[in-house]
C-alpha cells in the first residue's frame, strides 16, 4: 500500500500555497509600502487555517501539526497575521511573518516532495 | 549565487520543459485530459521560468530567497510532470485505455462530482494517484483481471480532499473535518483522564503518535475506503480482504513513536464492514465478517493491547458516518443491489463467482473482460 494519493494532494496544495505566498512578498518587497494588507486569496486562506483548531485542508493540517510539535513556528505569528488580515492593516512585523511563514512553508513543502520522489 | 547562475538555470528550466512539451504527442486517444493536463503544466513551467528570468522586480536583490522558492517550485512540478504524466503519456498500451474507460464508468455510475483521471498500467508499486495530473498508476497486470479494480475508486476518492477550490469537494472535506474535530476532542479528553489516575507512561506517550496519524492520514484514507464502499459495495471489501491476504502486513498495528500513513488492517476492514451495513449491504457485510475472522485465524494474529485505544470504535464510527453524509451532500449515489450500473455489476459479479468457484473463475473472467472492452470497442 502507498499514500501517494495523500502525499500528492499535500504537495499540490503546498505548492500552490508557496508559489502565492512568494510572489505576495515580492510584490511587498519591491513595491512602495502600503498600509492596507490584502493577500491573495490563497494566503488569506492559508493563515486563517492555520488559526483553526481543525483546518479543512490536509495540507493546512500538516503544516498546523508541524507547528504544534516543533514549535517551528509560533502561534503569536499566525495571531499576528490573523488580526492584521481581520484588520486589512499591515503591521510593523506583517512582512517579517509573512517571511517566516514561507521558510515553514518551504521546509514542509521539501518534506512532502522527498515523501512524494520516493514513492516513484 | 549570482544573477547570471539564475538566469542560466531558469533557462535550462524553460528549454527541459519546452523538449518535454515538444514530446507530448497532439492526441492520445482517451487519455486527452493527460495530455492537456501536461501540456498546462508545462505552460506554467515555462512561463514561470521566463518570469522570474526576466522581470526586474526578481531580480532585486531582498527577493533572491523568494525567486529561489518559487525556481524550486519550477523544478519540482517539472520532475513531476516528466517522471509521472509524459512517461505514462510515451508508453500508452491497450490496458491504459480499457482502464481509463472503466474509471470513467465507475465514476459516472457514483455519479462523482469531479472529472474522472486517466489510469496508465505503468506503476512499480501497487494502485496509486497523483492528483494534480489527475493521473491513476497501476500495476500492468493488475488490469488484466478483475479482482483488485475496485482499489481503483480509493484512488478516485482522493481527488476529493486535493480540490483546494471546487466547491462540488467541500461538503466531502467538511465531513472530514467534522471527525477530525471529534478525534482531537477524544484523544483530548482520554491524555486529561490519564493524568488523572495511575497510567502507564508508554500508554501516555503513544496517544500524541495515534492521534497525529489520524488527524494528518488515517481519516483520509479510511474516508477513500469508505467512499469505495458506498460507490461499489461489497466488490471494495472482498478486494480488500484479497489484499491484506496477498500482502505481509501487522494486522492490529499500533504505532508507537512515529505516525503512519494507513491505520491497521483490521481498523480498515472495521470501517469497511460497519459502511457496507450502513448501505444496505448486511449479510455481504456477515460474509466479509466471517472470511476476515478465517484469514486471522490462517495468520494467527490478535489485536495488541492497545489496539482499542489507538482505533476508538467511536471514532471508526464517526468516520463511517460522516463519509456517508459528505459522499451524499457531494450528489454521489450510493450503491444498491436494485441500481448497480454496469461496471459495478461486472465488479460485484466477479467477486460473487470467484468466491462461488474458483477453479471456473479465470474462465469465467476472461470471457466476461472481453465482452465488457468489446463492446467499448477495445
Amino acid at each position: 500500500m502507498n499514500n501517494a494519493g495523500l502525499e500528492s494532494s499535500i504537495y499540490d496544495q503546498l505548492r500552490s500555497y508557496s508559489e502565492s505566498l512568494n510572489h505576495y512578498l515580492v510584490k511587498l518587497k519591491t513595491e512602495a509600502p502600503a498600509p492596507v494588507f490584502a493577500p491573495p486569496a490563497e494566503v488569506a486562506e492559508l493563515i486563517r487555517g492555520l488559526g483553526e483548531n481543525v483546518p479543512i485542508e490536509v495540507s493546512v493540517q500538516l503544516l498546523a501539526s508541524g507547528m504544534k510539535e516543533r514549535g517551528a513556528f509560533p502561534d503569536s505569528t499566525v495571531r499576528r497575521l490573523r488580526l492584521a488580515l481581520d484588520a486589512c492593516r499591515s503591521a510593523p512585523e506583517t512582512v517579517a511573518d509573512l517571511e517566516r511563514l514561507a521558510q515553514f512553508l518551504g521546509r514542509q513543502q521539501a518534506g512532502a516532495f522527498a515523501r512524494l520522489r520516493r514513492m516513484r | 549565487m549570482n544573477e547570471s547562475y539564475f538566469h542560466a538555470t531558469l533557462t535550462q528550466i524553460e528549454e527541459r520543459a519546452k523538449r518535454l512539451l515538444g514530446g507530448v504527442p497532439l492526441r492520445v486517444e482517451g487519455m486527452d485530459a493527460l495530455a492537456e493536463s501536461c501540456r498546462r503544466e508545462l505552460d506554467l513551467v515555462i512561463r514561470g521560468a521566463g518570469h522570474l528570468r526576466d522581470e526586474p522586480q526578481y531580480r532585486h536583490k531582498a527577493v533572491q530567497t523568494e525567486r529561489l522558492r518559487l525556481l524550486r517550485n519550477l523544478f519540482g512540478q517539472l520532475d513531476i510532470v516528466e517522471s509521472s504524466a509524459v512517461a505514462a503519456l510515451q508508453r500508452v498500451r491497450t490496458e491504459d485505455f480499457r482502464m481509463t474507460r472503466m474509471v470513467g464508468e465507475l465514476a459516472a455510475e457514483c455519479r462523482f462530482p469531479l472529472p474522472a483521471p486517466v489510469v496508465s498500467c505503468t506503476s512499480q508499486d501497487y494502485f496509486s494517484i497523483n492528483t494534480g495530473l489527475r493521473l491513476v498508476q497501476m500495476p500492468l497486470t493488475d488490469g488484466r483481471h478483475l479482482l483488485h479494480l475496485p482499489d481503483l475508486v480509493h484512488e478516485v476518492a482522493h481527488l476529493l480532499p486535493a480540490e483546494l477550490h471546487n466547491p462540488r469537494a467541500t461538503p466531502f472535506k467538511r465531513a472530514l473535518q467534522e471527525v477530525k474535530a471529534r478525534i482531537y476532542a477524544h484523544y483530548d479528553q482520554r491524555q486529561a483522564d490519564l493524568a488523572l489516575g495511575r497510567s502507564p507512561l508508554g500508554l501516555v506517550a503513544r496517544m500524541p503518535v495515534w492521534c497525529q496519524s489520524w488527524l494528518k492520514a488515517w481519516t483520509v484514507e479510511l474516508f477513500c475506503d469508505l467512499f469505495a464502499v458506498y460507490a461499489i459495495g461489497p466488490a471494495y471489501g472482498w478486494a480488500h480482504l484479497h489484499l491484506c491476504l496477498r500482502l505481509p502486513s501487522d494486522t492490529y498495528h499500533c504505532p508507537s513513536f512515529t505516525e503512519t500513513s494507513h491505520p491497521a488492517n483490521a481498523a480498515r476492514t472495521s470501517a469497511i464492514v460497519d459502511g457496507l451495513r450502513l448501505a444496505g449491504f448486511t449479510t455481504e457485510a456477515d460474509e466479509l465478517t466471517k472470511a476476515w475472522e478465517e484469514l486471522l485465524i490462517i495468520t494467527g494474529e490478535r489485536p495488541e493491547a492497545d489496539f482499542a485505544e489507538c482505533y476508538p470504535p467511536a471514532l471508526i464510527k464517526h468516520a463511517v458516518e460522516f463519509s456517508f453524509q459528505g459522499f451524499r451532500d457531494i450528489g454521489c449515489t450510493v450503491m444498491s443491489r436494485s441500481a448497480m450500473g454496469q461496471c459495478q455489476s461486472l465488479l460485484n459479479e466477479a467477486w460473487r463467482r470467484f468466491r462461488a468457484d474458483p477453479g471456473k473463475y479465470p474462465t469465467w473472467e476472461s470471457s466476461a473482460m472481453n465482452d465488457y472492452f468489446e463492446t467499448r470497442g477495445r
